[in-house]
């Protein structure tokens, strides 16, 4: 990381969880109102809103009204800190839609926690964030602090620039509660890199219009056109933007990050924090020669599937670990991942194993379980495997 | 008899705020309070509508009715919406006032946590209560506003539902989160309802206006929307009167108290209906009104009183300093 | 395979103006501003075809000098016709069946008094032909104020000494008071009409000169000559006619009485010789009349204020003989039956002579009818008690116009309406107009009265639509009209009455005034009041560049609040019929 140590310039380490970082993310790209509602493990974010004095932190009677009242807040045309989890966000749904379709380019941070099914389970689980595949929002994964930092001040420019909101999401409490080394830019580059504060739009420039009212079907159908391919347009906005943040802060982003895929046989493809633990078997593992890798989604939405195929090379297997169940489908990653791979024409077998459901652990062991696995493998593997701390099976 | 109102002085009748075109019913009521709603704001203002009829009738066809902004939301998002939109304007320095513009299914039912919330935090807004007694944008369905035993396309409000059968005293709901302003007004009453817009606009914090709607699905000759709404208040169906600060009540109209059947005999709503189910609620309502007016009480908080930002505004909010 | 365009809008704004939809198609009825064919049931009974509703309206916004204006537009003087008239509006007044009837006698002198009144000036004759007026009274005065107006060149001459025949010589100072009359007749004389008074036609100038003089004639003399009792009258100065009594009083010659005074007679002028008497020192006054009580042809207002006076009133009885001695008169009254008129007027009855009674008096006044004097006219007419003339005013013979009481009006205020419709039959006749077409145009209901603005309207070419409809308590919304009580018309005291000829009835004052003209319905009119515009659930009525509004037919969808909120039948709903296509947009 040499250009690493180049790009420094004014930034100053600091040893935060990841919810800090999320917070000051936010304060960094300028935001003057937060809106938040308690929830585990979002508390110390929304905690650390009303700690900052730059921000009026509103605290809404629930996720619903927190989702509106940003979205009013985007409606003037000013940035708004928003952050929740799980039940929260799943509360939200309505109002997901409509901030997506208004294409108001609002900022959510969400650290996943597993929803209230069978029971209550506080762990770690994408199923929330995932749910809200189809509402236009962008979706963008992190692995560490500094990740969750970075993304959001990324998500910021490229979610202003396609005019759609964007989610930044972390595993709840792996993420949100751990402490590690961050590199917090300095306040004047950041908003520099962030761009203007406050972009007055047609509502308080067009004084005799409607939005949002009722639009004739014809219509309809072509505002989300024009949605689908600003989402996928989202992609070059943010190789873009990730470039220029590379410039600022010397930290490069990129929706598929490979990992020691070059000559790789079996590449492992996941997002999130169970990407760390990937990378030191592989990194093990290939001091022992095994040529394995890994590929680190950043991004779900859009999702980088020519980025994605490009980085596996020419590994024939590829073995997608989903913190996450679409259930009678199986990992919704790896679900996607197999399209982009038969779009692509790309030849590898894939293996869907599911993990770490409800934010049981995902151990280096569990890693090197699935690498096994694969490795004995023969045939067409069943489509989807549970991987889990006693094995795995379908 | 050349230049005749010059000469009476008459003031010229103004109307910039609401377009013709529109696609309301013959006769909505609604349209007509919601014409001198937008007057008495005037034109530096900011709408917010949450689903209903207004949906359609501010934005016919691809158009725009209104000279103001009309921001269309979704069913329970209108109020934070709105509240978002106030602190945002607030911290930009900009002027426009922020008005929702709802139905009671809207406040009543679907969004009355919204709206409690949007009240206890004291969210800068104006929430216009558009309250046609009913779901009658879907057709005519009962809310929690319908009167008892009032017929609608399920049935009567009686029959199924047991015990309870007045309508939701959404004013005394609201005034009970001690706002610095709660009032109920109708269009027949054009000058009182005015007065309430204005008295409204100009406080801060959050504001609450009831504005009793007639809609023609109440089963009535389409002529007969504002003769209905004077019925209303003239009867006591609808007391007209303001709470300030949760504990400052005034009737701003005594009504004349005509008898209940001119009201309900020129609706089929009332068709059939046990008339002395409203007499006793009405009753009530009036027994309750007039204790809670002549309660002695502490003169109200002046609206211009320093640390209303602090005490009203129900929110953290420290000094903003530079970004 | 077309590609994505970038084109394609990014979030649904709709700003353009809903204005450009048009909503009218869906209007199976639509309101209409007809007010103008409307009349309030004041304006079809009042003879003098005041706009009265137009005039209380301006004044409830306290423009007296409009109302008045308003007034004068029908009839010359306001200030005498609001102390005299008996004012038949008022027991047609849509407010009488509610609670009480519109104060409008007192309200139109209130015009008079608080309203200044515009510069009298003179109008410039438009026409050579000029129109003698022989008889300066109510009749003769009005059909001389419009003809001024038309563009006539007008004399009026009169055998008084001065303008104003019963106005100035009949009805007693208490009750028009001699400088109002003054006043009015002053006004006239400043617009342009010539007065040629002491003039008495037939004595100091012949008919034949006066018809030579001029290019055509009103006769409107009056009825100079009393009626005789049908009983031997003794030739003595106690014993007296009412009218003569009252041309003295009213000439200032010096009048005492003392003692009893029997007024015998029924009518509005027996009442004046009454309540004049009681002011002239009488020590009592009594009135016999053939009459019962209830049914008496003076005006019960009248009838009333002379019993509050003190005057007695007999009723049902006829005098027997009337005995003159040097102690006093001596009266014989008989009861009477099977009271019934004889086709000119007069009263026939039979008399009951066993019920008889005696009055002593020191003067007796009767009061049993006047004459009129037409041996001015030549035969056959000079003989005839009344001339008889068409609805305009003409009589058999062309160019010869006759009113007021030679045609049988008995009232100041149909006197008014007699020379308001002359004046427009003369105009006729010297224009070779033809009114039968034109009465439709300036009709006001179905009593004959007739609208002088309506009239000068059709003859500038732009007839008013024909004013039929009557509005009806039933049509006027009355959510508008909490009930109020009328406001009462303060008197002189008593005390102060009996003393002096000053006026009784005192004026409203401008505050009172205004509080009387807001109680008034304002029917059929249209007052700007603003409810169609304000309640239009569809911003549909246009308000018109001066007074009024219109409906912007693109867009009313004829939901009939307007009607319905209209607080005075000004408007109405009239099926759409054809227009239901014009009106749409599909």
């Amino acid at each position: 990381m040499k250009a690493a140590a180049a790009n420094r310039r004014g930034q100053v380490a600091r040893m935060i969880n990841g919810a800090e970082a999320m917070a000051i993310g936010y304060d960094l790209a300028g935001v003057r109102l937060s809106y938040s509602y308690p929830i585990t493990p979002q508390v110390e974010v929304m905690e650390a809103f009303s700690r900052n004095t730059r921000i009026t932190a509103v605290q809404a009677d629930s996720e619903y009204n927190v989702l509106a009242g940003a979205q009013g807040v985007a409606w003037a045309g000013e940035r708004c800190a928003v952050a929740t989890s799980s039940q929260g966000l799943i509360l939200m749904s309505e109002v997901m839609w409509e901030v997506a379709g208004n294409r108001l380019p609002l900022v959510m941070g969400v650290f996943n926690r597993a929803l209230k099914g069978p029971g209550w389970c506080l762990g770690a689980h994408q199923n929330d964030t995932l749910f809200m595949r189809d509402t236009g929002w962008l979706q963008f994964y992190c692995e560490t602090a500094q990740e969750v930092l970075d993304l959001l001040l990324i998500a910021f420019r490229v979610a202003e620039e396609v005019s759609l909101p964007a989610m930044v999401a972390g595993d709840g409490f792996y993420l949100s509660h751990e402490t590690e080394e961050v590199l917090i830019p300095e306040r004047r580059e950041a908003l520099a890199f962030v761009g203007e504060r406050v972009r007055h739009g047609p509502p308080m420039t067009d004084a005799h219009a409607n939005y949002g009212g009722l639009v004739p079907p014809a219509r309809y159908f072509r505002f989300y056109q024009r949605l689908h391919h600003d989402v996928a347009r989202a992609a070059t906005v943010f190789e873009a933007a990730a470039a220029e943040f590379a410039d600022r802060f010397g930290r490069r982003y990129t929706l598929a990050a490979p990992t020691a895929t070059q000559d790789a046989e079996c590449v492992v493809v996941s997002a999130g924090t169970i990407c760390g633990t990937v990378r030191d078997v592989v990194e093990r593992r290939r001091a022992a020669g095994d040529r394995v890798g890994l590929v680190k989604l950043h991004s779900f939405r859009p999702f980088p599937g020519a980025a994605l195929v490009q980085a596996v090379g020419s590994a024939s297997r590829v073995i997608v670990l989903d913190r996450n169940l679409a259930p009678g489908l199986g990992g919704v990653f790896a679900a996607e991942a197999r399209l982009a791979f038969r779009r692509h024409q790309h030849p590898a077998t894939i293996y869907s194993m599911v993990t770490g459901l409800g934010g049981s652990d995902v151990t280096p062991e569990t890693v090197e379980r699935a690498l096994e696995f694969v490795a004995r493998s023969k045939g067409t593997p069943p489509e989807t495997l549970f991987l889990h701390e006693g094995g795995i099976e379908e | 008899m050349q230049r005749l109102a010059k000469q009476l002085e008459l003031t010229p009748f103004r109307e910039t705020a609401f377009a013709p075109g529109h696609n309301a019913c013959p006769g909505c009521g609604s349209t007509t309070a919601l014409r001198m709603v937008l007057n008495a704001v005037g034109n530096r203002a900011v709408f917010f509508v949450p689903a209903s009829c207004a949906s359609l009738y501010c934005a016919p066809s691809d158009t725009s009715a209104t000279d103001v902004p009309v921001i269309h939301t979704i069913f329970a998002g209108a109020f934070a919406e709105a509240e978002g939109m106030a602190h945002a304007l607030r911290i930009q320095g900009r002027e426009e006032k922020v008005v929702v513009w709802a139905g009671d299914g809207c406040c009543y039912d679907i969004a009355l946590g919204g709206l409690s919330g949007a009240a206890a935090r004291g969210a800068n807004i104006l929430v216009i209560c558009n309250d046609n007694e009913g779901y009658q944008n879907t057709g005519g369905h009962e809310s929690t506003a319908t009167p008892p035993d009032a017929a609608t396309r399920t049935g009567r409000r009686t029959e199924r539902s047991h015990g309870i059968r007045r309508r939701k005293d959404l004013v005394e709901i609201i005034a009970a989160h001690h706002v610095p302003y709660v009032a109920t007004a109708c269009a027949a009453f054009p000058e009182d309802l005015e007065a309430k817009v204005r008295k409204a606009v100009a406080l801060e914090g959050f504001r609450m206006i009831l504005l009793l709607t007639p809609c023609v699905t109440w089963g009535y000759d389409s002529r007969f929307s504002v003769k209905l709404a004077r019925l209303a208040v003239e009867t006591g169906y609808f007391p007209l009167y303001e709470v300030e600060w949760g504990s400052h009540y005034r009737v701003t109209q005594e009504p004349a108290m005509v008898p209940l059947e001119r009201f309900t005999r020129l609706q089929r709503r009332f068709s059939g209906s046990d008339v002395d189910l409203l007499r006793e609620e009405i009753a009530a309502k009036w027994g309750d009104l007039r204790f809670r007016c002549s309660r002695e009480q502490a003169p109200p908080p002046s609206p211009n009183a320093g640390g209303l930002g602090s005490s009203c505004l129900g929110i953290t909010r420290r000094q903003t300093g530079a970004s | 395979m077309a590609s994505y365009q970038p084109e394609l809008p990014l979030r649904h704004i709709a700003s353009r103006s809903s204005r450009t939809i048009k909503t009218g198609y869906q209007r199976f009825e639509r309101p209409v501003y007809d007010y103008d064919t409307r009349y309030a049931p004041c304006r079809a009974h009042c003879p003098a075809g005041h706009d009265i509703a137009w005039a209380i309206h301006l004044a409830s916004r306290g423009r007296f000098d409009l109302a008045r204006e308003a007034f004068a537009e029908e009839s010359p003087f306001p200030a005498i016709t609001g102390r005299v008239c008996y004012h038949p509006c008022e027991g047609a007044c849509n407010r009488a069946d509610y609670d009480q009837p519109i104060a409008i006698n007192a309200l139109e002198r209130a015009f008079a008094e608080h309203g200044a009144a515009a510069v009298p000036h003179a109008v410039a004759s438009v026409y050579e032909e000029s129109i003698g007026v022989v008889g300066a009274g109510p009749a003769g005065l009005t059909c001389a104020y419009h003809l001024v107006r038309l563009g006539y060149p007008v004399t009026v001459y009169d055998a008084n000494p001065t303008p104003g025949g019963v106005l100035a010589h009949g009805i007693p100072a208490y009750r028009l008071p001699r400088a109002v009359v003054a006043a009015e007749i002053a006004a006239l004389r400043a617009q342009g009409i010539v007065f040629r008074c002491g003039v008495r036609v037939g004595t100091d100038v012949s008919l034949a000169e006066l018809r030579e003089r001029h290019d055509a004639l009103f006769l409107a003399p009056g009825l100079a000559r009393p009626r005789s009792l049908s009983i031997p009258v003794p030739e003595d100065p106690r014993v007296e006619a009412a009218i003569r009594f009252l041309r003295a009083v009213a000439a200032g010659k010096e009048r005492r009485f003392s003692g009893q005074v029997v007024v015998i007679g029924g009518g509005d002028v027996a009442i004046d010789a009454a309540r004049s008497a009681v002011r002239l020192g009488a020590a009592k006054v009594i009135l016999c009349c053939a009459e019962a009580r209830t049914n008496m042809p003076a005006h019960p207002e009248e009838v009333d204020a002379a019993r509050q006076e003190g005057i007695e009133i007999l009723d049902r009885v006829a005098p027997e003989s009337i005995q003159a001695s040097d102690g006093g008169l001596h009266l014989s009254l008989v009861a009477v039956q099977h009271l019934r008129r004889g086709e000119d007027g007069s009263i026939l009855f039979d008399v009951a002579a066993a019920e008889r009674r005696v009055l002593k008096a020191a003067h007796v006044l009767y009061a049993v009818g006047q004459e009129a004097d037409l041996s001015f006219l030549p035969a056959p007419h000079s003989r005839k008690r009344r001339l008889r003339v068409d609805a305009w005013g003409q009589t058999s013979v062309p160019g010869l116009f006759a009113g007021g009481d030679i045609t049988g009006t008995y009232s100041v205020v149909n006197a008014i309406s007699g020379g308001k419709r002359a004046a427009i039959g003369l105009d006729a006749f010297l224009r070779g107009l033809n009114l039968e077409d034109a009465e439709e145009r300036i009709r006001v209901g179905p009593h004959g009265v007739v609208s002088m603005r309506a009239y000068l309207a059709l003859r500038r070419g732009e007839p008013n639509p024909p004013i039929t409809r009557p509005v009806r308590l039933q049509a006027i919304n009355l959510d508008y009209f909490p009930p109020a009580a009328r406001t009462p018309v303060s008197e002189l005291g008593h005390s102060t009455r009996a003393a002096s000829f000053a006026e009784v009835n005192l004026a409203l004052s401008p505050e009172e005034a205004v509080a009387e003209a807001q109680r008034c319905f304002h029917c059929g009119t249209c007052t700007m009041c603003g409810n169609c515009f304000r309640y239009c659930p569809d911003s549909s009525v246009i308000q018109l560049e001066d007074w009024g509004f219109s409906i912007d037919l693109d867009h009313c969808k004829g939901c009939g609040v307007c009607v319905e909120e209209c607080p005075r039948d000004a408007m109405s709903m009239v099926p759409e019929g054809e227009l239901v296509r014009e009106g749409s947009s599909r």
